[in-house]
């Protein structure tokens, strides 16, 4: 008995630990596998389904909190259009001009960005080895082509709010003592030149200018509507300017099948989305996994918003006489016993009033490119190139739809203004402002004379250095390679 | 058989030699009063002995000479041979525990016989005291273990260092064997049960346990039952707690005139009501706790049984902590060669949370009650179902919003125990297999109504719901063999161990709630997300120690582990250890020194693991996946790898080095413990945090080295021996804690402030964990009112140039000292305990002296710099957007050092061991104050605080922490 016991329970231990190496063989359940480390694994997506859904990935950062609230701050909070609103000092701080190296909303926006560059490189930069026969060459081309474009948007983005920033197009997706050299660099770049960041920006936008289709129905796929109009952007943006080439690409917008609007506010009741006038639209299908929670953060009356619609802009609108863009654009609502604030009486507080479903899991729009945007475009490329009438006949176009007369400007100097301020009152609050007064040289001067409730100068504490953010302090302390923007 | 013989021979003799002997009686008792049975009395120089009797009487009979009055646990008595016919004795306990059982890994061990650095805690540490957490009762207990209790809320997690910290991400805290099975998490186990504990502290003890020891091993041993009369233990206490010190905010006026300068205007004339927020949040807590256990057995079957039930409520509401604990320890002899041994614990919790370190604008309780407007009311005077919503931003609701909005609650039901067998193959020789099973069962349920809170209202009411379990099971064979022949003795063991762990869980989180508020489940939300998480991971390993001892003189133990572990590519590592002991006392040189009778040094080496906190996947590069809106034909969510994965990641392995002295005086009144230890961890596993210019933002890699040197002392006195008695227990520990190198290139930060969003805390090569880094405050320049930095990188601005280390976390020493008073009945503990040397980072005055926003202020800020008042400590009001002010400085920097009075108990036996009530053999009560007095300079609630709990590389961060409290509460224990 004593015998047959011990040995069976020794013969079964024994037995057991035959199948160690199995025993510790565990696999993850509850993620897929990236990269398994073995030595035969050289290819990151096995199968088209895992390209197409890496994509998805790419497409969804257009979601993330940069775009649904973190863009609108940093074009129009930054800008005389709106204030910072709400209640934190990193908004505040970007408002104002003073922020710190330390800002919250710095460094965030610095890694969302870089983050979908991440996701964009590892897509562009392995769907050619991808085995899988149910991915064709066409439609590889096409997926790099919308991967690039969305790396050019989120560099365009990082030019504009940092200046010169490191150019990483490669992915690192594991670490090990053998290719520790090798991606040694990729871990702790330096910061590139503009230059050549935009040279990126402008070939990805090529590659994808050739790749993308044509329409979509949803206008939140790439198409080529808006790589062209991207490409506009940028030649009006880097320095020195490419009129010639804005002008171009334009008119490659214009001739693609897009029309205005007949009524302004048709584009904000909610009843029109990817619309005609419509070129790159993020379209939220609402609820817990697709809902828009920025909206939220603009409109309602439980907490204090941010963004809160300016006095210079509302000002600018009345002006104008131009009730029919600015009731568009802003809602003023009695806010008595809710919450205080310096810049505007409690009974007659103003709200943003383009994104007008702002419940919990909102499925509000977002339309980043639109129609009326490129034709304001086309007009100051046509003036900066001498043609003032040609330039006058699109500022028309879209003052008649705003019910305005034909503008008074004929010079071309005037007709800058001109356009400059009808972009700002046709584009509020679609984050276009800041990043507007930033490439037309006017951002100092124009902020500086933004005026407050009172009429007063606010007297915005802006300077050359302040025209691009400070480089986040977590990012240097990490990467000694980066040196920090003058004046921080 | 000559010797036989002539033993017989003097034994006649001396029987006819004093054939005039008297008989002498008497009784035997302890300094409490309590008669002690089973003590051996011999008339010196003889054979002639008796034992006392269940009365603790003897009846001897001898005439001259004198009587020896000797028992396990009790200084041996010699009293003189007179004319006395009544001898009654008193005898003192014995402080030598040099015969103590220490449980050690798979085995035990004689105290007398160590050669490693073990530390030993027992009920007696434990008794009489609040103690919810094992835990607890080895702070300031065991000398080289720093128990830190990072907040004062009811069932928290406790940090408890054996010899400092070790590791960034792999875990620093020790493994727990409770009975023979491995866990870490000891939250649920009753402390009443808890026999005793033995930390394994350096590495040649704690080696047997591989991969999962090198923080240390604490061994806990519960109660088990004896061969005796049926016993039944009832105790009891209940208390009430409050907190230690008040921090004062402004009232309504000081907050108007601070908002006015602010922000002039913006307060409407007519919000001037008061609330006293601080009395609002902190109330008295109350703590109960009942223990009913029985115990006995025959020769057979022994057992152990009790049920427990505690009950501790915080000071801030709703933080509570009920336990319900069941546990079976049973003994069985099958066959005369087999026995079987379970341990069965079945432990039922209910907790509820108070959110806590976090700002007053993330729903953290403290913050909320120092930061709200004092003018605010508690409920919306114009509508009453609603709390009184913030004028200047309505989502940071006041803290009774915060406290008692949401209903929640953590139910966790946990079985863990063991079955073993050992069987007897041959004399000596002993084979033992043991199953442990840690079942757990984890549910969380929240429910936050659609009307009183802004975001419930918002959301329309959000429900929560976490459910997951956890399993561990652990088979374990092990052989061992012990022979002695003369003067040598050897045992040896070997064994085997497979452990898997499975982790599933489900989250479901809703919105949308119907406006009957009598449902809350998630069935009722009108949208729903949820999701499922599995995780596994296994361990397998093989063991053997051999231990060699030469007349209790020259001791050698060596031991080797050999784990392999699922979460590495590599998954096999080998960890050896030795150690040596040398008993100076016992050589013959020695022979007539009395004053020291104990003396041995000891001395070892090992290498041990650490796998704990390393993810379960490590080895693999993973995919995330993310809802995205349903493409036609479906294809699924979006996917992108969210972690790096590295093949050639290995278990940290600590190489420690531990010489001890344990030295015995004065018929053992004066034991002393020296450890002095070297400990060196390689391949510490970094997360090399990447510039987020890489998507993802860590890759984990071994590239660190981490140093901990240190020396502890521990002793025990009887300093008077008498019908008073007094011992002293005193222990003192000094660590230094060191980065030595790091691959990648820091500094790595950590410990980020919310408020400024800047790290404070920093890991660097040359630098200890737990180190803050930030600007050095210059104080508040006279001419702007705003603080003054150092340009400590001179060029001529404020950058992150100029930040440097600003302190340390962990302290130069810290030490425990328990002093114990018995007299006739009565029994006086005073136990002490504290840390020096250590810094606090109070960023909870970041958020009360800042000015930066509508937030309430301390008073300190009453003497805030204005154009008149130019000479001050404290800054000008800044108001929105600037907070340069708070930066992370030396501004906030405090000593963190503490001396404080964590027990005093003062016990009264009211019944001794008479007839007097049949059948309640032992009746006392007690009273026992718990932290009454903390002297620190520390400005904050309490020093003993760490925001970011028991984490390695961010220590002493005070962030709105849940505090401390202060305990009084009485008790009684019976015995039947």
């Amino acid at each position: 008995m004593k015998k047959i016991f011990i040995v069976s329970i020794i013969a079964f231990a024994g037995f057991t630990f035959q199948s160690c190496n199995k025993f510790l063989d565990i696999k993850p359940v509850s993620n897929g596998i990236a990269v398994e480390n073995t030595s035969s694994d050289s290819v990151l997506y096995k199968s088209a389904e895992q390209v197409e859904a890496a994509l998805g990935g790419c497409y969804s950062d257009f979601k993330n909190e940069y775009y649904e609230l973190d863009y609108f701050v940093n074009g129009d909070a930054q800008s005389d259009d709106a204030y910072a609103g709400a209640d934190n000092p990193a908004n505040f701080q970007i408002d104002l001009f003073t922020i710190d190296a330390t800002n919250s909303n710095v460094s965030r926006d610095w890694r969302y960005l870089y983050s979908t560059i991440g996701k964009t490189n590892s897509v562009i930069n392995n769907v050619n080895t991808c085995p899988d026969p149910l991915l064709t060459p066409e439609r590889k081309k096409v997926i790099i082509a919308e991967a690039s474009f969305i790396r050019a948007y989120m560099y365009f983005q990082l030019v504009q709010l940092w200046g010169d920033v490191p150019l990483q197009l490669k992915e690192v997706t594991t670490i090990s003592a053998s290719n520790l050299l090798e991606i040694y660099p990729l871990l702790y770049p330096p910061r590139a030149a503009m230059a050549e960041v935009y040279n990126q920006i402008i070939a990805d936008l090529e590659t994808a200018l050739a790749g993308v289709p044509v329409t979509a129905i949803n206008k939140g796929y790439v198409t080529k509507g808006a790589v062209n109009s991207m490409l506009a952007y940028v030649y009006a943006t880097q320095e020195p300017h490419d009129w010639n080439k804005v002008s171009q690409y334009c008119d490659a917008v214009i001739g693609g099948g897009y029309s205005l609007m007949p009524e302004y506010n048709d584009l904000w009741n909610n009843l029109n989305e990817n619309c005609a006038e419509s070129i790159f639209e993020i379209n939220y299908t609402g609820g817990s996994t697709d809902g828009n929670w920025g909206t939220k953060m603009f409109r309602g009356v439980d907490w204090k918003k941010f963004n809160i619609p300016s006095n210079d802009l509302v000002k600018a609108f009345d002006e104008e006489q131009d009730t029919l863009r600015k009731n568009a654009s802003i809602i003023f609502l009695d806010m008595t016993g809710k919450w205080s604030d310096p810049d505007w009486p409690q009974n007659h507080y103003p709200f943003v009033n383009k994104y007008r479903n702002f419940n919990e899991g909102s499925d509000q729009n977002y339309i980043f490119i639109r129609l009326a945007d490129i034709l304001l475009l086309k007009a100051e490329a046509l003036n900066q190139n001498g043609d003032v009438a040609g330039a006058a006949t699109l500022v028309n176009q879209i003052r008649h739809r705003a019910k305005l007369q034909d503008t008074p400007a004929a010079t071309q100097d005037a007709m800058r203004l001109a356009i400059e301020k009808e972009r700002r009152l046709e584009l509020a609050f679609e984050a276009h402002r800041w990043f507007d007064l930033k490439r037309t040289g006017r951002a100092i001067d124009v902020m500086k004379n933004a005026v407050g409730p009172d009429g007063q100068k606010i007297g915005y504490d802006i300077n050359q250095n302040r025209l691009v953010w400070a480089i986040p302090q977590g990012e240097i302390d990490k990467n000694k390679q980066l040196v920090q923007n003058p004046g921080y | 058989m000559i010797k036989h013989f002539t033993l017989l021979f003097f034994l006649v003799v001396s029987l006819s030699a004093f054939s005039q002997n008297r008989s002498i009686t008497g009784k035997v008792t302890g300094a409490d009063g309590f008669t002690i049975p089973g003590v051996t009395i011999q008339l010196s120089g003889t054979t002639t002995g008796t034992i006392s009797d269940a009365n603790g009487e003897f009846k001897i009979s001898a005439d001259k000479g004198s009587l020896k009055f000797s028992c396990v646990g009790y200084i041996t008595q010699e009293i003189k041979l007179e004319s006395q016919a009544v001898i009654n004795v008193v005898l003192q306990e014995s402080v030598s525990t040099l015969n103590e059982v220490v449980v050690i890994g798979y085995g035990t061990q004689v105290k007398k016989d160590l050669t490693t650095a073990v530390s030993m805690v027992d009920q007696k540490d434990i008794e009489d005291r609040p103690i919810v957490s094992a835990a607890q009762a080895l702070q300031g207990k065991a000398a080289g273990v720093q128990v830190t209790q990072p907040s004062g809320k009811p069932g928290s997690d406790i940090s408890v260092h054996v010899r400092g910290a070790t590791s960034l991400v792999a875990g620093n805290e020790p493994l727990y064997v409770v009975d023979g099975v491995p866990t870490m998490d000891i939250r649920g186990l009753n402390p009443s049960d808890i026999a005793s504990m033995s930390v394994l502290k350096d590495a040649s003890s704690a080696s047997i346990y591989g991969a999962r020891a090198a923080n240390g091993v604490v061994t806990i041993t519960t109660f088990r039952g004896k061969e005796n009369t049926p016993t039944i233990k009832f105790n009891s206490y209940f208390g009430m707690s409050w907190l230690r010190k008040t921090i004062d905010v402004l009232n309504t006026k000081g907050y108007r005139d601070l908002m006015e300068e602010m922000q002039p205007g913006t307060l409407d004339p007519t919000w001037t009501g008061y609330t006293d927020w601080s009395k609002e949040t902190f109330g008295t807590g109350y703590n109960q706790s009942y223990q009913l256990s029985a115990s006995g057995g025959t020769e057979k079957t022994q057992y152990f049984a009790s049920i427990g039930v505690l009950n501790d409520q915080g000071i801030v509401k709703p933080a509570q902590f009920n336990r319900y604990s069941f546990r079976l320890n049973l003994d069985n002899e099958l066959r005369k060669w087999l026995k079987i041994g379970t341990s069965l614990n079945l432990i039922y919790s209910k907790t509820k949370d108070t959110p806590d370190n976090a700002s007053s604008g993330r729903g953290g309780v403290i913050m909320s009650a120092l930061n709200t407007p004092p003018f605010l009311k508690i409920y919306n005077p114009d509508n009453p179902v609603q709390y009184d919503p913030n004028p200047f931003q309505p989502s940071w609701e006041n803290p009774v919003a915060y406290m008692e909005g949401p209903s929640q609650k953590a139910v966790d039901f946990r079985i863990f125990g063991s079955i073993n067998a050992t069987a007897t193959i041959t004399k000596g020789l002993n084979f033992k297999t043991n199953f442990g099973i840690d079942y757990a069962t984890h549910q969380w349920d929240y429910y936050l109504d659609p009307f009183r809170t802004v975001y419930g209202r918002d959301q329309h009411g959000v429900g929560r719901s976490d459910k997951y379990n956890n399993m561990t099971w652990l088979w374990e064979n092990t052989l061992d063999y012990t022979r002695s022949w003369g003067k040598h003795k050897i045992s040896a063991l070997a064994g085997t161990s497979m452990q898997e762990y499975t982790h599933n869980e489900s989250y479901i989180q809703g919105h949308d709630f119907p406006a009957d508020v009598t449902v809350t489940t998630l069935n009722a939300a009108n949208s729903v997300t949820a999701s499922t998480d599995f995780q596994q991971w296994a361990l397998a390993s093989f063991f053997g120690r051999a231990t060699y001892d030469y007349s209790s003189k020259y001791y050698l133990t060596v031991s080797v582990r050999r784990d392999g572990s699922s979460k590495l590519a590599n998954p096999w590592g080998t960890m050896p250890s030795f150690s040596a002991g040398w008993r100076i006392s016992g050589e013959n040189f020695w022979k007539n020194i009395t004053l020291i009778n104990d003396l041995k040094i000891r001395g070892g080496w090992g290498k041990n693991g650490n796998q704990e906190g390393i993810p379960n996947y490590a080895r693999f590069g993973l995919f995330s996946y993310y809802p995205r809106p349903a493409t036609n034909p479906l294809s699924g969510p979006s996917v992108s790898q969210t972690t790096y994965g590295n093949p050639d990641l290995k278990w940290e392995t600590t190489n420690q080095t531990n010489i001890g002295i344990d030295l015995s005086m004065f018929d053992s009144r004066i034991t002393l413990n020296v450890d002095a230890y070297y400990k060196v961890t390689n391949d510490v596993i970094l997360p090399v945090q990447l510039p987020a210019s890489s998507p993802i933002s860590y890759i984990l890699t071994n590239a660190g080295k981490i140093e901990n040197k240190g020396i502890e002392f521990n002793v025990n006195t009887v300093n008077i021996a008498k019908k008073l008695r007094w011992d002293t227990d005193f222990n003192i520990s000094f660590n230094r804690n060191k980065v030595v190198a790091l691959e990648f290139p820091g500094p790595y930060s950590f410990g980020h402030i919310y408020s400024n969003n800047q790290d404070v805390s920093i890991v660097n090569v040359g630098l200890p964990l737990g180190t803050f880094y930030g600007y050095v405050s210059e104080g508040v320049d006279p001419e702007t009112g705003m603080i003054k930095y150092a340009d400590l990188n001179n060029n001529g601005i404020r950058d992150g140039g100029d930040r440097t280390v600003i302190g340390h976390g962990q302290p130069k020493y810290t030490f425990g000292i328990t002093n114990n008073f018995s007299y006739w009945r009565f029994n006086l503990s005073i136990f002490f305990q504290g840390s020096y040397g250590n810094d606090i980072f109070n960023a909870t005055r970041i958020d009360l002296e800042g000015m930066f926003d509508s937030k309430n202020q301390s008073v300190a800020v009453l003497d805030r710099w204005t154009p008149t008042n130019t000479i001050t400590e404290i800054p000008k009001v800044v108001g929105q957007n600037n907070v340069s002010n708070v930066y992370n400085s030396t501004r906030f920097i405090e000593d963190g050092s503490y001396l404080r009075l964590k027990a005093i108990t003062l016990s009264y036996k009211i019944i001794e061991n008479t007839k007097k009530i049949k059948g309640v053999p032992k009746l006392s009560v007690f009273v026992t104050g718990q932290n009454l007095l903390t002297f620190t300079k520390y400005t904050g609630f309490d020093p003993e605080v760490n925001a970011y709990g028991n984490s390695a590389t961010e220590m002493g961060i005070d962030y709105g922490t849940y505090p401390q409290a202060l305990t009084l509460i009485a008790g009684i224990n019976v015995e039947f």
